[in-house]
């Protein structure tokens, strides 16, 4: 039970501390690993360094559906034990003898006491498991009363093949500014979403924080989830939606709500003074096109087929996270632990040279850029703060 | 007239090639059943293992985007539709006649018909192949990925024609044994003494029957949004929902087809190698009927994360749970069946009980996913993939490996070699834990399903190199057992007419049996009706012999359903209407005409 609660949202720092309470029973650990290996990698699915593990949660959201997954998975263990303990059990004490393979055991056709007896206990097991999960339904859409206070925040997500755009709302319903693929948000506050898509369905799921809800063509579906800690929450689309599915990532970054404002002051301004003539970069942007899918907040660039990118020399990612903007060879979550970013942009140059190397069927075309083209382009890019 | 009757004549040869495409024996439309699953149970492994390559390592470039979409749509259309579900019909038409004491099934020439399309369609699915676009949009094919502007290959045209092609197939199939159950049972065979398998069989064609017209409702829907610009699917003036819906309202009926079979299997072979009867049969039977009609009340399990609302998604949870009681009681009534028997190990009695522990997994592994919030995490992971595997893998193919092993001998008189049989069985024991049981801890630490490639560093690396080497051992498992079924089905130990000292009637006649079955057809006293002749003084009676395959009855008075062309003409026409909206008009034209030789001479072909 010790590592269950470990489960609950634990905040990094405060997860050191648990590594080391492990450490020391990892004799015991290492016993349990081997007699009951699946069990045991669900008990430890929590503390070890998992972004995207469903069993880690940093939200109330995920939290439920972790405790609702245990509560079910430990009932199962039990029903598991008792079988296949039975079966083998069985297959021992019954098993053939040499020499009396034709004799008969006594023919029994029924039992109807014990019939009736184990058509019961599945019904009971069901009821157990059945209450808890209806309702824990409804707080899968929408916040519990007791969260109905709490300060919350709105955005829109459209799913787009493949790369997500986020549309915060003000108070007032309106649209207040637009990111895409890395939504940032401020620890502790419910945060609303409402759920479109541009074109196939997408599912929208970020593990440590809430299950998926998907996008759907012509609908508006709902989901909210929070963050009890701040750090960076990885997520992907899960629902198939073409040749990059697997590419269609983003992240979530949760702050405390100061450094939340300051960002999402940042992201109301536009950045008007990029586009002069003065600017290779600008003049590359333009030349080369990027202008009519892109959108950059005050200049002639108001294309909505990708991306905005307003702020792009802000964000971490490149291409809905199919790369980070980090050194090669460093992993998403070694990047995302120590977000230290590679002056050399070689991974940004690689997108811009070849999309749909990086990403099959992308509909960002090769558009033939040249080496310094590339470079020029990537720091104009890169310094759109 | 004369010249008629000479053009329409029947074949007369049951031997050879033309044999074999005449055939209308229920026997030998089995084994074309059979040879042609287990060859697309290879095909379907072999895109199993291509994509296993791709996901061994991370950040893997073996195979692209494009190729391991259409491998993991094909490797579920090809294991679904073109292996589990024709091995099924080939134990049911290899077991039905002979169970319920019948010479053939209702309408041989049907049958004919039905397998002539199962191989045409099957043949349509995977022509994509040959220009490397065969479907690539999953086999559940969510609209509106489906849609020209988001699939412009002709892959998806391919899964629309091909599947429903297939349920011609299917539905021909099992009308045919709904009415060969109905009418053809034995006298004094009433439904409470029917055999289990026969059983389930008839459950599992009735489900069919009522399944297939929805998915093809569904399917000419799509064809008609992609040949003809109809906006059912479109998210503008249709509904892309509306796709799932029809979709799974099929699909988990589908599951049920695929799972029922399985269960009347072992339902044969428990009691035959515990030498005790079935426990609490009318408490089996009744559980398989009531698992037939409960799944139709569960599809929407499929869709939780669609956001249907909460009330909707509260109802599917608790039916969807509620299945769960007679699959439960099944389980209680198979372990009641083996307690207290005198339990012999042979490999088909392994296969059965390996079905029991692995299904057993599959089913509680299903809990955790009907309660909706915990499946919100849980949808579209590997968790899901490990899920099905454990049903589909671990529930249909051990138990029809195991009714394999079983009713081999009465298919070819000989025996399946035991050493290779157990060999075969841990291999495959084994392969298929290591593979997918690691899938649900990869599943529940974030890994997403149809993800050609992921990135390192997840905490998924080494999982998921484990189930690649793992699927590698249960292909050496597979292996051995082709090797196993080809040198036994010449050179296997001869088995005898009842080798197993078995309970229901196709025991009872020769192995293999005579083309007419049965010389004399038996009079039905009770369940069980084959170990209640060779047990006279009740349940605990001494054995006596019993003779088998009829007394020495002159062959030519059984008059048995010749051969005929016509159902392969038919058939022929049938695919050729099918293949003409992907490729010309002409070949409609050709079909039409083929399709009414078919029909004509079909009707007016001479009985004799």
């Amino acid at each position: 039970m010790e590592k269950r609660d470990n489960s609950s949202g634990v905040t990094r720092k405060y997860n050191y501390e648990v590594r080391k309470l492990d450490t020391r029973s990892s004799n015991q650990k290492k016993l349990l690993l081997i007699a009951f290996l699946p069990l045991a990698l669900l008990l430890t699915g929590c503390d070890t360094n998992l972004p995207q593990s469903t069993l880690w949660s940093a939200g109330s959201v995920a939290q439920s559906q972790q405790d609702l997954f245990y509560l079910i998975f430990w009932i199962a263990v039990i029903i598991f034990v008792i079988v296949e303990g039975l079966l083998i059990y069985i297959m021992v004490r019954y098993r053939t003898k040499a020499g009396r393979e034709n004799d008969l055991p006594e023919q029994t056709h029924g039992n109807t006491k014990l019939e009736i007896g184990w058509t019961i206990l599945p019904v009971l097991v069901v009821i157990a498991v059945t209450i808890p999960t209806i309702r824990g339904i409804a707080e899968t859409y929408e916040p519990p009363k007791a969260l109905a206070d709490s300060p919350s925040i709105t955005v829109d997500v459209v799913g787009h093949q493949w790369w997500w755009e986020y549309r915060y709302l003000n108070t007032d319903g309106d649209v207040d500014f637009i990111t895409a693929n890395e939504m940032h948000i401020p620890v502790d506050t419910v945060v609303k979403l409402r759920l479109y898509s541009d074109d196939v369905i997408h599912s929208f799921s970020v593990p440590r924080l809430a299950g998926t809800r998907d996008a759907v063509p012509g609908r508006e579906n709902i989901m909210w989830f929070d963050a009890k800690e701040t750090g960076i929450f990885v997520g992907q689309c899960k629902e198939f939606c073409g040749d990059s599915h697997a590419l269609m990532k983003t992240i979530v970054v949760a702050h405390n709500s100061g450094d939340y404002l300051e960002w999402a002051e940042i992201q109301r301004s536009g950045n008007e003074n990029v586009a002069v003539e003065s600017n290779a970069g600008w003049g590359l942007f333009e030349s080369k096109g990027c202008v009519g899918c892109h959108t950059i907040k005050g200049t002639t660039a108001v294309g909505e087929i990708g991306p905005d990118l307003t702020h792009f020399g802000s964000r971490l990612t490149i291409a809905s996270n199919a790369l980070h903007k980090g050194k090669e060879g460093v992993t998403f979550t070694e990047f995302f632990d120590n977000p230290t970013k590679d002056p050399e942009l070689i991974n940004l140059k690689r997108w811009l040279q070849h999309p749909p190397e990086v990403k099959p069927g992308s509909l960002m075309p090769a558009l033939g850029i040249t080496d310094d083209e590339a470079d020029i382009l990537a720091n104009f890019l890169e310094n759109l703060k | 007239m004369a010249s008629l009757s000479y053009i329409l004549r029947r074949p007369t040869s049951e031997y050879g090639v033309w044999g074999w495409l005449t055939t209308v024996d229920h026997k030998k439309i089995g084994t074309l059943y059979m040879v042609t699953a287990l060859f697309f149970f290879l095909i379907g492994g072999i895109e199993a293992i291509m994509m296993r390559a791709q996901l061994a390592t991370p950040d893997s470039t073996v195979i692209s985007a494009d190729l391991f979409n259409q491998l993991f749509t094909m490797h579920a259309l090809t294991m679904i539709f073109l292996a589990i579900m024709p091995l099924g019909v080939a134990f049911f038409n290899w077991l039905v006649p002979l169970q319920i004491g019948a010479r053939d099934v209702a309408f041989p020439r049907l049958n004919a018909l039905s397998y002539w399309i199962y191989l045409f369609g099957a043949i349509i699915l995977n022509l994509g192949w040959f220009t490397a676009t065969s479907p690539n949009a999953g086999w559940f094919a969510y609209a509106n990925l489906t849609s020209i502007q988001y699939s412009p290959t002709n892959g998806m045209d391919y899964y629309v024609l091909g599947l429903l092609v297939l349920g011609t197939s299917s539905l021909i199939g099992a009308m045919n044994f709904v009415v060969t159950i109905i009418n053809l049972r034995a006298p004094g065979m009433t439904l409470i003494r029917m055999p289990i398998f026969t059983w389930m069989a008839f459950i599992t064609s009735i489900l069919l029957v009522l399944a297939i017209p929805v998915i093809t409702i569904g399917l000419i829907e799509l064809g008609f949004d992609r040949f003809f610009n109809t906006l059912f699917f479109s998210s503008a003036a249709g509904d892309v929902l509306l796709w799932q819906h029809l979709f799974w309202v099929f699909g988990h009926p589908e599951v049920y087809i695929l799972i029922l079979p399985a269960m009347g299997m072992v339902s044969e072979i428990f009691p035959t190698f515990s030498r005790k009867p079935l426990f609490g049969f009318p408490v089996v039977v009744f559980s398989g009927i009531a698992i037939a009609f409960m799944g139709w009340s569960v599809w929407a399990h499929h869709m939780f994360a669609t956001g249907m609302g909460p009330v909707p998604d509260s109802v599917f949870a608790a039916t969807t749970m509620a299945i769960a009681i007679p699959t439960g009681v099944k389980v209680f009534n198979w372990l009641a069946t083996i307690w207290g028997g005198n339990i012999r190990f042979t490999t088909a009695m392994m296969f059965a009980l390996g079905f029991i522990a692995l299904f057993t997994i599959g089913g509680l592994s299903g809990m955790t996913h009907a309660a909706a919030p915990s499946d919100l995490q849980q949808t579209d992971t590997y968790y899901i993939v490990a899920h099905i595997h454990y049903v589909l893998f671990g529930g249909s193919i051990m138990a029809i490996f195991a009714g394999i092993y079983y009713w081999f001998p009465k298919m070819y008189g000989r025996l399946l070699n035991e050493r290779l049989g157990k060999l075969h069985f841990w291999l495959v024991f084994i392969g298929m834990n290591i593979t997918f049981g690691p899938m649900h801890y990869v599943g529940l630490i974030g890994m997403p399903r149809r993800n050609y490639m992921y990135p390192t560093d997840m905490g998924w690396d080494f999982w998921n190199m484990v189930a690649s080497g793992g699927s590698i051992i249960m292909a050496i498992g597979v292996l051995v057992f082709i090797h196993n079924f080809y040198r036994s089905a010449r050179k296997g130990e001869i088995s005898g007419d009842d080798p197993w000292d078995a309970r229901t009637l196709e025991w009872s006649i020769a192995s293999p049996p005579p083309h007419y079955n049965f010389a004399e057809i038996p009079t039905v006293t009770s369940g069980d009706a084959f170990w209640h002749q060779k047990y006279p003084d009740g349940d605990k009676g001494v054995p006596h012999p019993v003779p088998s395959g009829g007394e020495d009855h002159d062959e030519v008075h059984i008059e048995m359903p010749r051969p005929s062309f016509y159902p392969l003409i038919t058939g022929i026409g049938i695919a050729l209407l099918g293949l003409t909206l992907v490729t010309h008009p002409i070949v409609g034209v050709v079909g039409i005409i083929t399709l009414l030789w078919g029909s004509y001479g079909w009707m007016l072909e001479p009985a004799e």
